[in-house]
């Protein structure tokens, strides 16, 4: 059947040939359209509307005159005549009031509303299948209506229904949802979607979280170019209940209680559950899916992800809880296939390790049901000598919770860049260092000298082996020096030093066998919009979702691929605290009020106070230097991430010692926090923003907090800081000569049993270290 | 303990006037030695990345030109004091003087901090200097180069703002380019090779054949590594290095008794010179706690990494076979680890003479860039070692004439040259 022309693509417009027709053909429709004719009228205030309304109203009810609403008996059916009457006055009353195009307008839309109702029937209905909603949206295809045709209650009423069924019943999901995923988009998702037959499953959070982020900057690249163009690698979903399914198939239901055993018990028989899942089998309908999908991703590699239901909602991340496992895609179709079942059975197994399980615990989620959904997605790369690598990849932060420079507002956001894998972009590594740079501020590096650069840059980098066909990490070096310009991005990202010690991008003059290349990313961060697309980026997300969000992304060297969008995430310590109120004075040992970032320290058991006048004071550069060395011992002996070090000035300063404690990262390396202590009304050039090791606090989760006593609503209790006992001389006798200016305070013994509590809330942007009893404060 | 704090210009003074009674020095040359002839305050109005504009505050310190044009670094810091860059400027003269180049003692910077500021902000800072100095600096008055948190760019800005104001090539005007840009080639052996130039003087003046030497060197950077590669290359041996090791943030010493081999331990060592461990023990070397370095039973020890490396505790390690030390650092040794060698008779080349090689092989690039004609490598390395052995036998034959220490010798040849210098131009 040819479609219709649009009613302003004829020469005339004819409502009545159209009402003509449906009189004869489907009259309920009819009856339906003269309905909405009425409300339509009413509400753009036409008062005969209302009249008509109220008369056709009283009609039904057979009685003239008022009558009371609440009356008990039946209403009279209406007569034929009355209803036929009904509707011609309703579009005799149209036809005085809105223009023939205007009616004909409306029928169009209203006639192809009500054609939908079979799949808000389906979506509605909690009842229906996957499969039967599948279909449905398969017919809502074959109509050939695009869902702005519609009007908005329907597209509304189908965007959201769908958006629930297939992604999350959140409504702070589906609120942004309903306004750029488009029901044609759930037609194209449904060929991507591998369900157990009567799966009434959903997609799962981070698949969710990355088709709303995909749909966003697909609407949003029409407008602003200066995005570019963004991409979601090809992708298929196995949907929440498949693990339901699987467990059901294998007759494995006792698993479900493992989450209320105790939790050693759990990581004791985690393996053993992993390999019982391994040796598990998936139904037929699964594997012919999986075949399906594996068909269409083709031998490339692929990894496959978790996508729980509980995961990436606000709140809970559980960031790394669970698996994401790439895998060489190598061999005949059955190698493929097998190897593809036995990493989703491993995800699988993961929703009952004890990472997971322990984590639910500690946020109430333990009786929460979760389903563990799947996905199967392309890994963006491409093939440099026997190894597979996108040429970058990292995770974006709509707020910089690692402010290295007092110009660097919070949400400047900030991007951590790896070359390869963006494995090592995502978690803290320790031994390694990714590219940090703020997006709101492109041009400010935390490394400035050539030292600096080559230290602080990636050494080592994941890859996927092509002719091993396993995920594994090599040294920088080593892959450059084998693959040499082949590379992806080696332009962008890499930088030789000449003897000079002036880095330069690496070019055609570049021999990999000889001159040693570093990750600086420069080509990347100053010669290409890069950082300004994030920034972009970030932006239109976190607008759209209502909130900061963090971001996985990779490039193959020319496009730039999204893996993951949602809600910026806290590990446990690293959320914003709760800050106390009314302390007692005596109980504060300082508050900050400035460049504060999130986090808690609960139980700190000792401080090393380096009194600021009194180490202004030394006479001499070696008393100077002795301080450094005595901060160096009292790190080796003080417990590991319990002690915190406050200090004049700069920590680490190179140039004038007096303006810090000369001290290596190797001195501070185990306290958990590093406090920069302003002179008394000094402003931020005071102090360093710990710049002279930033990264490898960033790294390894040491705090830093500047303080400017004197200034705004800072306090420094130099009466507990001086008065405590010095411990100095019980810890390390051969430094006590320094206990004029190294003070160690051991809180327990000072306090009576207390400890000391960091609690730092970067949303107020205040910090507050107080005496207390030890245990996690939860601000009450 | 006094409670008068630190400075380090009263520092450099307090040591220029203990030279200056063994030299006995007149007042006039005293007065004029003791401070800076000529200090330059200015501001810097920088356009920021937002529109706004901030004033740094940069400063340029020319110490004594009679020998020749300054010559010394510029840094960027954000807590640069005036008598900091006093200070150095005046190390600087003593430095130059001590090797016998013709050149004087300068040093310079800017407040800011690098980590703060877009590579175009630290560019405007860099052009802003020279637009306010261009008329106090140049290749035959004040040659500056990379210090504390400047790199070559920095210094490249500069230069192209001077040639450009001054509508002239003027490579000669910084030291430390490219080799591209008008550099010395030489450059990276420079310091180290130095260090070896004066320890082989240092052994023939005492008599001792270098081919029966064995040496432990601290530190596997730069410095050392072209150090062990000219005492193989003159038949001596080292036998221990040591090095930072990066993951286990703690240095480990690395000991071969038949010799280490400085190329295969740089095909195992990372960027910064940290050795991996695992990989040399397989090579054969014993793996000590980095401490060790000092107390091997060697003939001479060279200090090539830190400072204070050689102090009242660590002094009492040092081997009693052990007849000299070359410090290949700066300030490696403590005034009261330095009491303890004079006692036990070590001979001592102080850093500021071993360590002279890389501020003379400056002096060669500026020589080079004046000229627009540029050495081979071998031509620079045959000068260094002219310079570096004339350099140490003025030294020694001080501290031999005079019964002088050698760090005492060193700075008494040194200030004695600007002295002489300044009186010869009638200036005092």
């Amino acid at each position: 059947m040819s479609p219709l022309p649009p009613p302003d693509a004829g020469a005339r417009h004819d409502s009545s040939v159209v009402l003509a027709f449906l009189r004869r053909t489907d009259y309920p429709l009819l009856t339906r359209i003269a309905r909405r004719m009425i409300n339509h009228l009413c509400w753009s205030g036409v008062d005969e509307a209302h009249e008509l309304l109220q008369r056709f109203t009283l009609d039904q009810r057979g009685i003239a005159g008022a009558s009371a609403p609440d009356e008990n008996r039946p209403l009279a059916r209406q007569s034929p005549d009355a209803l036929a009457r009904f509707i011609d006055d309703a579009f005799a009353l149209a036809a005085s009031v809105l223009s023939e195009a205007e009616i004909v307008s409306c029928l169009e839309r209203w006639i192809k509303d009500d054609k939908t109702g079979f799949l808000i029937e389906s979506s509605e209905n909690q009842t229906t299948t996957l499969a039967q909603l599948a279909e449905a949206l398969e017919r809502f295809r074959d109509m050939g209506i695009a869902d702005t045709e519609l009007s908005p209650s329907t597209r509304n009423v189908l965007r959201v229904s769908l958006a629930r069924r297939f992604l999350t019943e959140d409504l702070h999901f589906i609120r942004s949802a309903k306004n750029c995923i488009e029901v044609q988009d759930f037609c194209d998702l449904v060929h991507h979607v591998i369900s157990p037959p009567l799966s009434r499953g959903k997609l799962g959070g981070k698949s969710s979280g990355l088709l709303l982020a995909k749909h966003i900057v697909r609407t949003a690249e029409a407008h602003d170019a200066s995005l570019g163009d963004i991409r979601v690698p090809k992708t298929y979903y196995v949907t929440t209940d498949g693990i339901l399914d699987f467990i059901e198939h294998n007759h494995l239901q006792d698993v479900y209680d493992r989450k209320y055993l105790p939790i050693d018990q759990v990581r004791r028989e985690y393996p053993h559950i992993v390999q019982v899942f391994k040796n598990s089998h998936f139904t037929p309908d699964t594997m012919k899916g999986l075949s399906v999908a594996l068909d269409d991703l083709g031998d490339g590699p692929v990894i496959v992800r978790s996508s729980s239901l509980l995961e990436d909602r606000f709140g809970t991340a559980f960031s790394g809880k669970y698996k994401s496992l790439f895998l060489a895609n190598l061999g005949s179709k059955a190698e493929r296939l097998g190897a593809l079942m036995d990493a989703i059975a491993e995800v699988y197994a993961s929703v009952f390790g004890p990472d997971p399980i322990e984590y639910r615990a500690e946020r109430g989620l333990l009786d929460v049901h979760e389903e563990m959904g799947v996905m199967i997605q392309e890994v963006v790369g491409q093939r440099a000598g026997r190894y597979f690598l996108p040429a970058y990849a990292g995770v974006a932060f709509s707020r910089n919770e690692f402010r290295w420079s007092p110009r660097i507002r919070r949400d400047d956001g900030l991007v951590r860049l790896v070359v390869g894998l963006g494995t090592r972009a995502v978690d803290r590594v320790g031994d390694d260092y990714p590219i940090l740079a703020a997006p709101g501020q492109p041009g400010l590096r935390i490394n400035t000298t050539a030292d600096e650069m080559v230290r602080y840059s990636p050494h080592f980098v994941d890859v996927i082996n092509l002719e091993a066909g396993v995920f594994e990490t090599l040294p920088l070096d080593q892959l450059v020096r084998e693959v040499g310009h082949a590379l992806p991005g080696a332009r962008l990202l890499l930088a030789t030093w000449d003897e000079s010690g002036l880095p330069r991008p690496v070019g055609v003059d570049w021999d990999p066998a000889r001159q040693t290349a570093v990750a600086t990313f420069e080509g990347l961060l100053s010669r290409t919009p890069f950082l300004g697309r994030m920034r972009g980026l970030l932006a239109l997300l976190s607008e759209r979702i209502g909130g900061p969000v963090d971001l996985e992304f990779a490039s193959d060297g020319r496009t730039l691929y999204l893996l993951q969008c949602r809600p910026q995430s806290y590990g446990t310590d690293d959320g914003p605290s709760p800050l106390p109120v009314d302390v007692p004075h005596e109980r504060v040992v300082f508050t900050a009020d400035r460049y504060v970032s999130n986090g808690q320290l609960p139980d700190i058991t000792h401080v090393v106070y380096v009194d600021p006048e009194a180490y202004g004071a030394l006479p001499d550069l070696v008393s100077l230097r002795s301080v450094g060395e005595a901060v160096g011992a009292l790190n080796r002996v003080l417990p590991r991430r319990q002690f915190i070090l406050m200090g004049p000035g700069r920590w680490g300063s190179r140039g004038d010692i007096k303006l810090g404690v000369s001290v290596t990262y190797a001195d501070i390396s185990n306290t958990a926090m590093l406090v920069e202590i302003a002179r008394r009304g000094g402003s931020a050039p005071d102090v360093s923003f710990g710049t002279h090791f930033f990264q490898d606090l960033v790294e390894s989760g040491i705090r830093y907090l500047p303080l400017f006593p004197g200034t705004g609503t800072s306090e420094l209790n130099d009466t507990f800081l001086r008065s405590s006992p010095n411990a100095l001389a019980d810890v390390l006798p051969e430094w006590a000569h320094l206990a004029k200016v190294v003070r160690v305070v051991d809180v327990a013994a000072s306090t009576g049993g207390q400890v000391l509590k960091v609690l730092m809330n970067a949303d107020a942007d205040r910090a507050v270290a107080m005496l207390a009893p030890p245990g996690r404060w939860t601000g009450r | 303990m006094s409670t008068k704090p630190f400075n380090a210009f009263e520092m450099a003074q307090a040591q220029f006037d203990r030279v200056a009674d063994l030299l006995d020095l007149d007042r006039a040359t005293r007065e004029l030695l003791r401070v800076p002839m000529r200090e330059y305050h200015f501001s810097i109005p920088v356009r920021m990345d937002d529109g706004s504009v901030k004033v740094f505050r940069g400063f340029r310190v020319q110490h004594n030109d009679a020998r020749g044009p300054a010559k010394g670094g510029i840094r960027f810091h954000p807590h640069e004091t005036i008598d900091t860059v006093r200070a150095l400027a005046t190390w600087m003269t003593w430095k130059c003087a001590v090797v016998d180049i013709p050149l004087g003692g300068g040093k310079g910077g800017v407040i800011c901090d690098p980590h703060h500021l877009s590579m175009r902000e630290q560019e405007g800072i860099c052009r802003g200097w020279v637009r306010q100095m261009w008329r106090n600096v140049g290749p035959l008055t004040d040659v500056p180069a990379p210090d504390v948190m400047t790199t070559p760019q920095h210094m490249l800005w500069m230069l192209d703002e001077l040639e450009t104001i001054r509508g002239e090539h003027l490579p000669g005007f910084i030291t430390g380019k490219p080799v591209h840009m008008g550099g010395s080639l030489g450059r990276t052996e420079a310091t180290g090779y130095g260090v070896i130039f004066t320890l082989r003087e240092a052994l023939k003046v005492k008599g001792i054949d270098i081919r029966t030497c064995t040496a432990s060197i601290q530190g596997f950077g730069n410095v050392s590594q072209y150090a062990v590669r000219k005492l193989h290359e003159l038949g001596g041996k080292v036998v221990c290095v040591s090095s930072w090791d990066q993951a286990d943030q703690t240095s480990y010493a690395f000991f071969k008794a038949d010799g280490i081999d400085a190329d295969a331990l740089m095909g195992i060592a990372d960027k910064f010179g940290g050795i991996d461990k695992a990989k040399a023990k397989e090579l054969g070397y014993t793996v000590l706690p980095g401490a060790d370095w000092i107390a091997q039973e060697v003939d001479i020890l060279i200090p090539a990494a830190l400072e204070n490396q050689i102090s009242a505790d660590t002094v009492g390690r040092v081997h009693e076979k052990v007849k000299v030390i070359v410090e290949g650092a700066n300030g490696p040794t403590t005034p009261e680890a330095d009491e303890v060698i004079k006692q036990r008779g070590i001979f001592v080349v102080p850093d500021f003479l071993a360590n002279a090689g890389g501020v003379t092989c400056s002096y060669f690039e500026q020589v080079q860039s004046n000229m627009n004609y540029y050495w081979e490598r071998d031509e620079v390395l045959s000068k260094l070692d002219t310079k570096m052995t004339a350099a140490f036998h003025s030294v020694y034959e001080m501290a031999e004439r005079q019964k002088f220490y050698m760090r005492d010798a060193a700075y008494a040849i040194a200030i004695n040259r600007v002295a002489q210098a300044s009186r010869d131009r009638g200036w005092v």
